[in-house]
């Protein structure tokens, strides 16, 4: 593919009424500067991708297998009231005393003085007291002898656990008093995460010319996803590869894109296999073609999907189902 | 209430007395490749021989049968409605006499041959105890082994209606052991193959049967593009034509 070339499988013209895959090699941009755009977004390399002239195209029919998996990382997390209280009192506790003192302080343990930890001792049994009194002060008619009992027996296994102990503060409790510190779980937002993507394709070549498109769709595809050795401008070479080129796909119907299925962001490819004789014993044509083989290309693309990337949708969905 | 009533036997009879014969019909093979044309006739089974007699020889047939394939969805409970996903088409078996020259066998045991000669079998190798096979493509124009454009018609005594399959991408599949016996002088050999095939149409698909309007099973009058043709684009396209 060193001049723009397109490989179509199977070897026929595309009429109107045919569906098919599209994928198209690019040159992988990266963010050469880490510029950052409006704001604190990073400019993507997907983003570069989107925008490059293809070096060639594939066309492959519909996959056996089409779907995809849109995720957001979302993890449940607990924080009891004297977690939130202790984290209270220890942001008052940056607040309202002097950063310097405590950056001696810190600096002072770092370096395996007593002295250093006691301070950290008395930090931490003042930061407790704090606590404490803040809990006793504003709930105090409110409080029972349990809930007094349970702060007490907190603050002791955390000081226990400050010289080596291995006290669990909740198992106490719930020895003691048959009860737990309410975690208040809820499910918290941890990030977005990357598509994955795998399609497999059957190839039974009917006459030569299938043959050579089908050895040549194989050849660019282990081709374009190796990594470059003629990495430049890292002072020297063999200091760096250089990323492999990357593929824009999409599900094509007749000349435009599918007016169902779903769209893909720039994609590396990360895994291809091949089986040479798919269901069949060794068996070729005569000029040495297999008679069966079958191609599996595991995809991933290069940025994760945003809400914003709808922006240009229709409502009514006559875009298709969006990413 | 049902819609019960008396029925005469007039009104009943052009119906059942106008019924189908099973046994007019015609066998036509052709769409085959040159490769494998030469390949048949080099072994005395002439492209005359498979246009034309070697249907004629074809004892019994059977019209293509097929199938839809359905997936089921409960949406609404206790209820199971099927989809449609795909037209499933299933082998024909085709049974023929043998002339004395065997070339009917010769048709199909030789076509069957010629989809894995793909190697040497022509410089005699075949005989070889280390002789291996490779295939022929399907579907090259030059050398391909799939007939496209064999038929089936069914008719009746007068001619008036013919009901044609046409098969496309046909091949023979697997030949029946032919079973010989002493016996009888009368009893004569009969050869039985199963066909696979891509898929087939109902009605011609002959490209002047497309212009009549008379293309898969078409009425003459229903829709197509001569029939579209508005009387003043008719004038128009003759008017260019003699200026």
């Amino acid at each position: 593919m060193a001049r723009y070339q397109v490989y179509r499988y199977p070897n026929q013209q595309i009429g109107a009424d045919y569906d098919y895959m599209s994928i198209e090699v690019v040159e992988y941009t990266p963010n050469r500067s880490a510029a950052l755009g409006q704001g604190f977004n990073l400019t993507t390399a997907g983003a570069g991708a989107d925008r490059v002239s293809p070096k060639g195209t594939i066309i492959l029919p519909m996959p056996d297998n089409i779907q995809d998996s849109n995720s957001v990382n979302w993890e449940s997390d607990n924080l009891d009231s004297l977690s939130a209280k202790a984290f209270s009192a220890g942001m008052d506790l940056i607040n309202e005393t002097n950063l310097e003192a405590a950056r001696t302080r810190l600096k002072a343990a770092g370096n395996n003085d007593a002295s250093g930890t006691d301070v950290i001792m008395e930090a931490i049994k003042g930061g407790a007291r704090s606590v404490k009194n803040s809990l006793l002060d504003a709930g105090a008619a409110a409080m029972d002898s349990k809930v007094r009992g349970a702060v007490t027996q907190k603050f002791v296994a955390d000081g226990v656990n400050v010289v080596g102990a291995n006290v669990n503060a909740a198992n106490i409790i719930s020895r003691t008093s048959g009860q737990v510190l309410n975690p208040n779980m809820e499910l918290l937002f941890k990030g977005v995460t990357l598509r994955g993507f795998t399609y497999s394709f059957s190839f039974t070549p009917r006459d030569r010319s299938e043959s050579s498109q089908c050895k040549a769709i194989i050849n660019t595809f282990k081709r374009r996803m190796a990594a470059k050795k003629d990495a430049t401008g890292g002072g020297g070479d063999g200091i760096f590869i250089k990323a492999p080129d990357v593929f824009r796909i999409k599900f094509m119907s007749g000349g435009d894109e599918h007016p169902f299925l779903y769209k893909l962001k720039p994609c590396a490819l990360k895994t291809m296999n091949v089986v040479y004789t798919d269901g069949t014993p060794y068996m070729t044509y005569d000029d040495a073609t297999p008679v069966k083989m079958r191609m599996t290309l595991s995809f991933q693309e290069l940025e994760p999907v945003y809400s914003e990337d709808y922006n240009d949708f229709d409502n009514n969905g006559s875009d298709g189902v969006g990413f | 209430m049902a819609e019960v009533r008396n029925i005469t036997l007039e009104e009943i009879r052009p119906l059942l007395g106008n019924l189908s014969r099973a046994n007019y019909y015609q066998v036509q093979f052709g769409g085959l490749s040159t490769g494998l044309s030469n390949f048949l006739a080099s072994r005395d089974v002439s492209r005359n021989f498979v246009g034309s007699d070697v249907g004629l020889m074809c004892k019994s047939a059977s019209l293509p049968g097929s199938s839809l394939g359905t997936v089921e969805s409960g949406n609404f409970h206790g209820v199971t409605e099927n989809f449609v996903y795909q037209k499933i088409f299933t082998e024909i078996s085709l049974s023929f006499y043998c002339d004395d020259e065997y070339r009917g066998l010769k048709f199909l045991e030789h076509w069957m041959e010629y989809a894995v000669s793909g190697g040497n079998i022509r410089s005699g190798a075949y005989a070889s105890p280390q002789y291996n096979y490779r295939l022929q493509y399907p579907n090259d124009p030059g050398t391909g082994y799939k007939s496209q454009a064999t038929r089936i018609f069914k008719f009746e005594n007068n001619y008036s209606q013919v009901m044609e399959y046409n098969f496309i991408g046909l091949m023979p599949k697997s030949l029946n052991s032919v079973p010989l016996r002493y016996g009888p002088n009368s009893e004569l050999t009969e050869i039985t193959c199963s066909f696979v095939y891509d898929r087939y149409v109902a009605g011609s698909i002959r490209s002047y049967d497309y212009v009549l309007g008379t293309s898969n099973n078409l009425l003459a009058n229903a829709a197509n593009f001569v029939n579209d043709l508005r009387i003043g684009d008719a004038v128009s396209i003759f008017n260019n034509l003699i200026n």
